[in-house]
């Protein structure tokens, strides 16, 4: 095992469990615990990506989610997650990473030259280059996001992963397993309380595992294993180690993205999950990010933040370097300076910005007080830094540079508590200067934030206020108070630290200064930006992309904001902070997506007859969630064929289809058919029991919205047919005017679609075969006739027989309940074998409707068609009130030249009619042109031989044999037509009361 | 006698991995009962309470169920019940004459539903995939009947005493959808299903 | 996404809901005797208040009743929740 940077002793890896992996292909190993990017370290490679714009050589920052710069792709190429943290990435064996944003090679990368050249693309270069001519951005663009950028999205599909969701509810959320989290579960877990603790590690802790820490004066891994011990027994807790709490969202909904644990033994789980939690309380105890120091070449490979080389050498046993300058503002360096000189770490100096002594003395090291490092040495690896000594303003230098030779440059600028969730409740920040950093300024009704995320960077403080938390957040949800015994622990105070936002430039040492290292955003452009009047925060963020990157400036963005403030000379509260918003981390859109993929992207329904269709060999295709039989192809001929031939079968014979999916009301009251003149344009008062009538339903603006048959079984029981598209929104109309409006009437209403299955049988031998099958209902014109029912037993089953006709030829609609749907249909099949009776699909309807010259909702009836535009004016009863008829006096709604629905016929008889053509009476494709009327439906009509369409036609029914043109510049066609009445056979209706 | 007839349910379900001892999530088809909605006048408490008083108590708190003579009587709306029968004895009919007033509305929704058993230690787990209810039993007791939405189809959950699990009575549209994802989602939990 | 009170099944998740728009919107009791101005002002007009607003939601996953809900636009705080019938506060 060849990991040179790996410490003897230490760390919380398991040693004994080597794990191999390759990064750019190159194979390496690392052990169970690693992160990618200990393990990246254990090996002595920093060099793990390049940045956005400049193409600079990058290495690992920090230890943790705020990771700017080691970013990879995990996976086989085609099937990768790009854009991931290596920080984040727990190593198992046979991972994959690449680097990203460089070609031929990470190494080698031929758009390194931009670095170069920056000096000619400062903050808003792009858009102030690109922005003349406006029409060719879109070729600059192409360009410039090919050079700029991070990960590419994959091109496969990996079929291996699942992604999930879980609904969850608890009285207590706590956010963050460190002192203050740990502490405020275990406070409210005794309480009785259902607690969900989440952090985004997999081990807990928090920044007790970053530094050895005494706790009751022993080793705090005991704390932390016996708090933890308690926490997993107890039922009301549920610990979510990998869990990302990315947003709080309203009525307290967190969101929480929880990884799986590469390697799991059971392979069916999910890779991640959407956990969304709905709390009463919130604890948040996210700790704090540390800010960079922001000199001259600071993104250089061996530039890392001190807490993260210490984290390192204590989680991991790595060693991130072997001989190191530390540069700090404050105390929490020298702790990572002692740690990182026991574990065999030379370290060359200190170096920090006070001139008072921190709390903390390490013997046998160098230190420099009142100085800074204000550059740092070599390329794709440090190999020095520049030391100077800083002058009482913090923005000059006195006294020579001093060279250090180092591999390593451990920084530290301050600390940021994590404030994300806080912001995302409305929470609103303060500046305090005490310890240079932006923190809650109010106290929120649900949520509470401490420890180091509250700006209490004191250990026996957090555990304190961890456990006032956890107490005020179970009083809060009605449990009693509980004690606990927090540790004895470490309560002194560090020595304030120095704000310092950024270092001056030392001469000869130039270099770029980066604030936000993602977005490759430094103190230059934050100075243009703000001498170019970009004043607010808001605007300097977009002009300069200041904390856009997927880490939203975890890193970057106090400084940001301090160096604005200087700029403008105004106090670090004036200038404001951005807002954060969710997600606190990048959330792969597969955990958005959850097993809503693929066929499961939304529920299919399905009919009884479901199977019989597919039997029978159908074509399906979606209606709305259904699943309708679009044609039977019988020996694999297209949907044309087959279509026209199930047409036809129709008009000479005997067709069957499925209409189950047609919405279905039950209405029941002695209002009834007074809600159904209210619904309805017609009157229902007088249609006698037994008998069917055809309704037509407007929306309050006097538009035609649903259509469908209505029976009336008994004196107060009615069943309503709706369209199938319509059928939850009519539901949901009628209950909203019967609860609502009308309160008053008598009427429930049920749905009952899914109750029963529904068969049209039609043709001219519908009759015939409805008589074959076993049963007692009289089918003959006498006792059946048009727009009448019957009731009775068929097939041996009870059935109710509507005798309605959408095809225009004789027709029944049978319908049973659903669990019979099948035997049923099996009995009409063998019932009209000797007719070669025809199952008959969707697009066959289609044909026959248009034949008929029916309207269909969404297409003729598009929401703009009134009654009379349909033709059907005269059914609107001027005896009663109904749902839009006072809108139907509006003038618009009885202007001349309103379109109406007509038909049309090619002239030359063998032409076809483009679909979606609009109507002009000059023959040209060329526009400007009037549009006075448009194609809505169209069809190979095969009882007229030819094609025929149905359009809305200004003032359509006075034109009828005029000449028009159907103009479709999509297809380039231009085709004459004759308009015609809108019925194509069987005007007087003879065939369908035969 | 509705045996005799040929009935064919939304779903046939083949069985799969053997032992249910090791299974998490156990799933099974029931089979076909009578299901009736039945609304209360306008006005409901005399109603309710002349049904009380025959005996025949119905639940007033909302999304609770009761036992109802043989059969259940689940809440589902404000003065409307489904009445359950397993047995599927129960017809419009018979309710009808058994009934002490008269109720607005009976409608037969037994076709309408299909209805799956999801038992195992691991139930509660399966269902909170796509339910965003809250599953505790402080908030969804034994012989709670909500109605809520369970991988984006619309559904009433009953839960089953003993720690059983819950009874979804799903519209049978959508039936053969859930039972396949409800498959998928318990793959992790070793699913057993049981043939029905 | 919301946590919605219904008055009858008590909090449930926004997905359990349809949104009806405006509680305060009156249909006219005679529509035919409406004047033009009120009849445009019921289907076509609604307010859209910064703050406090009072809605109709259906709880159409649930028990399919229609309630008022009122609501600050601007927080999302859920104020109030009850049956259609309760009138407006004046």
């Amino acid at each position: 095992m060849s990991q040179p940077f790996r410490i003897a002793a230490g760390g919380r890896i398991e040693r004994d469990r080597t794990l191999s992996f390759t990064f750019d292909g190159r194979a390496l190993t690392g052990c169970a615990g690693d992160t990618l990017a200990s393990a990246l370290l254990a090996n002595g490679v920093h060099l793990v990506g390049r940045s956005f714009k400049y193409h600079r050589p990058r290495g690992i920052y920090s230890a943790g989610p705020e990771e700017p710069n080691a970013m990879v792709a995990l996976g086989p190429t085609d099937t990768h997650t790009p854009n991931l943290r290596a920080t984040e990435i727990e190593l198992f064996d046979g991972l994959q990473a690449h680097s990203q944003n460089r070609w031929p090679s990470l190494a080698r990368d031929v758009r390194a030259v931009v670095d170069r050249a920056a000096p000619l693309v400062p903050a808003g270069f792009y858009y102030k280059t690109f922005m003349w001519p406006a029409d060719r951005w879109m070729t600059y663009e192409k360009h410039i996001r090919h050079a700029a950028g991070l990960g590419l999205a994959s091109t496969g599909v990996d079929a291996a992963a699942t992604y999930d969701r879980r609904f969850a509810h608890c009285d207590v959320l706590v956010v963050g397993g460190g002192a203050a989290g740990l502490t405020a579960a275990l406070t409210a877990a005794r309480a009785g309380a259902r607690v969900i603790v989440a952090d985004e590690r997999p081990t807990w802790g928090g920044s007790l595992t970053a530094a050895p820490t005494t706790l009751d004066g022993a080793d705090s891994r005991l704390w932390i294993a016996s708090t933890l011990a308690e926490l997993t027994e107890r039922d009301n807790v549920t610990l979510l180690p990998r869990a990302s709490v990315f947003g709080r969202y309203d009525q307290d909904l967190y969101g929480i993205a929880v990884r799986r644990p590469d390697g799991s033994p059971n392979d069916a789980a999910p890779r991640e999950t959407l956990w969304l939690v709905r709390t009463q309380r919130a604890v948040v105890a996210a700790g704090a990010i540390e800010r960079p120091l922001v000199f001259a070449n600071n993104d250089r490979p061996g530039v890392m933040l001190a807490g993260a080389a210490q984290a390192y050498l204590n989680r991991y046993a790595v060693m991130p370097g072997r001989r190191a300058v530390i540069a700090t503002n404050n105390d929490s360096a020298y702790a990572a300076a002692r740690d990182l000189q026991a574990a065999g770490v030379d370290i060359a100096a200190i170096v920090d910005a006070r001139v008072e002594p921190a709390r903390i003395t390490i013997d046998g090291v160098r230190h420099i007080p009142g100085s800074a490092v204000v550059a740092a040495r070599g390329h794709s690896r440090v190999t020095g830094a520049a030391v100077a000594h800083l002058g009482s303003d913090g923005k000059s230098l006195d006294g020579a540079v001093e060279i250090i030779d180092c591999d390593l440059i451990c920084a530290s600028g301050g600390w940021s508590p994590t404030v994300h969730l806080y912001s995302h409740a409305g929470g609103k920040l303060r500046y305090d200067s005490d310890i240079a950093a932006l923190v809650p300024r109010d106290e929120l009704a649900t949520l509470s934030v401490v420890g180091a995320a509250a700006g209490q960077f004191v250990l026996d403080r957090c555990f304190a206020a961890g456990a006032a938390a956890g107490r005020q957040a179970v009083a809060a949800c009605g449990y009693g108070a509980t004690v606990i015994d927090v540790p004895v622990c470490d309560g002194q105070a560090a020595t304030p630290p120095r704000p310092l936002w950024h270092l001056p430039l030392a001469r000869g040492h130039k270099g770029k200064r980066f604030v936000d290292l993602q977005a490759d955003v430094t103190v230059d452009d934050v100075e243009l930006a703000a001498r170019e009047g970009y004043r607010s925060v808001e605007h300097l963020k977009r002009y300069t992309t200041l904390g856009m990157g997927t880490d939203q400036g975890k890193t970057s963005n106090i400084n940001g904001l301090a160096i604005l403030a200087e700029t403008l000379n105004d106090p670090i509260d004036a200038v404001g902070t951005t807002t954060f918003r969710p997600p606190y981390t990048p959330v792969t859109l597969g955990t958005f997506a959850g097993r809503e993929t693929g066929k499961h992207f939304a529920p299919i329904r399905r009919t009884p007859l479901h199977d019989r269709h597919e039997q029978a060999g159908a074509v399906f295709a979606p209606a709305g969630l259904w699943l309708r039989p679009h044609y039977y192809p019988r020996g694999g001929v297209d949907v044309q064929t087959a279509s026209r031939r199930e047409a036809t079968a129709v008009r000479r014979s005997v067709g069957l289809v499925d209409v189950s999916t047609l919405g279905r009301i039950d209405i029941q009251g002695t209002d009834a058919a007074e809600l159904l003149n209210r619904l309805y344009v017609n009157g229902w008062s007088t249609l006698a029991i037994g008998r069917v009538r055809y309704g037509l339903m407007l929306r309050e603006d006097g538009m035609v919205s649903d259509d469908g048959t209505t029976a009336r079984l008994a004196a107060d029981h009615y069943i309503m047919t709706t369209t199938t598209a319509n059928a939850g929104a009519v539901m949901t109309h009628i209950e909203h005017y019967l609860q609502l409006v009308w309160p008053d009437l008598d009427v429930r209403v049920a749905s009952i679609t899914d109750q029963w299955a529904v068969i049209a049988v039609a043709g001219p031998n519908s009759r015939a075969t409805l008589q074959r099958v076993a049963g007692d209902i009289d089918f003959t014109n006498e006792s059946l006739p048009f727009m009448g029912l019957a009731q009775g037993t068929f097939a041996g089953v009870p059935a109710t027989v509507f005798r309605i006709s959408f095809s225009g030829e004789l027709a029944y609609e049978v319908a049973v309940p659903a669990d019979y749907g099948p035997a049923v249909w099996d009995a009409l099949m063998a019932a009209g074998e000797s007719f070669d009776i025809t199952p008959y699909g969707t697009e066959a309807l289609g044909i026959l409707r248009v034949e008929k010259g029916h309207f269909v909702i969404g297409a003729e009836a598009d929401g703009r068609a009134t009654a009379d535009d349909l033709g059907l004016g005269r059914m609107q009863s001027t005896k009663k009130d109904f749902v839009g008829r006072r809108s139907l006096g509006r003038p618009a709604l009885t202007a001349p030249n309103r379109k109406q629905l007509v038909g049309l016929r090619p002239v030359d008889a063998a032409a076809a009619i483009p679909a979606g053509a609009q109507i002009v009476e000059k023959p040209s494709l060329i526009g400007p042109v009037e549009m006075i009327g448009h194609v809505t439906s169209t069809a190979f009509s095969p009882e007229r031989e030819g094609f025929i369409a149905l359009a809305m036609i200004a003032n359509g029914r006075a034109r009828v044999g005029d000449q028009v043109f159907a103009s479709s510049p999509l297809t380039d066609t231009l085709v004459q037509m004759t308009i015609t009445n809108h019925v194509f056979i069987d005007p007087n209706g003879e065939r369908l009361r035969a | 006698m509705p045996e005799a007839l040929p009935r064919e349910p939304a779903i046939r379900p083949v069985q799969k991995v053997g032992t249910a001892s090791t299974a998490g999530v156990v799933l099974t088809l029931r089979p076909a009962a009578t299901i009736l909605r039945l609304c209360a006048p306008l006005d409901h408490a005399p109603f309710v309470a002349a049904l009380a008083a025959a005996g025949l108590s119905l639940p007033e708190d909302p999304c609770i169920s009761e036992q109802w003579g043989d059969a259940t009587a689940f809440w589902v709306a404000p003065g409307e019940w489904w009445l359950v029968d397993i047995g599927a004895t129960l017809t419009e009919t018979t309710i009808r004459a058994d009934l002490p007033a008269r109720p607005r509305a009976i409608v037969d929704l037994s076709h309408s539903r299909t209805i799956m058993r999801i038992g195992g230690s691991q139930a509660v787990d399966l269902v909170a995939k796509g339910c965003p209810l809250d599953l505790d039993p402080t908030a969804f007791p034994t012989g709670g009947c909500p109605q809520s939405v369970l991988a984006g189809v619309n559904l009433l959950l009953h839960r089953l005493p003993a720690n059983a699990g819950f009874d979804l009575y799903v519209p049978r549209s959508y039936a053969r959808h859930l039972w396949e994802w409800l498959q998928l989602a318990g793959a992790e939990y070793r699913i057993s299903v049981a043939a029905g | 996404m919301l946590l919605i009170p219904c008055p009858w099944c008590g909090p449930r998740a926004q997905i359990e809901f349809t949104y009806g728009g405006d509680a305060d919107v009156r249909r006219p009791k005679d529509a035919m005797a409406a004047t033009g101005a009120a009849w445009h002002d019921y289907v076509y007009l609604r307010d859209n208040p910064r703050g406090s607003h009072d809605e109709i939601w259906q709880h159409s996953a649930g028990c399919r009743r229609w309630l008022r809900l009122t609501r600050d636009t601007l927080t999302h705080a859920i104020i109030d929740s009850a049956p259609p019938t309760k009138e407006p506060p004046s």
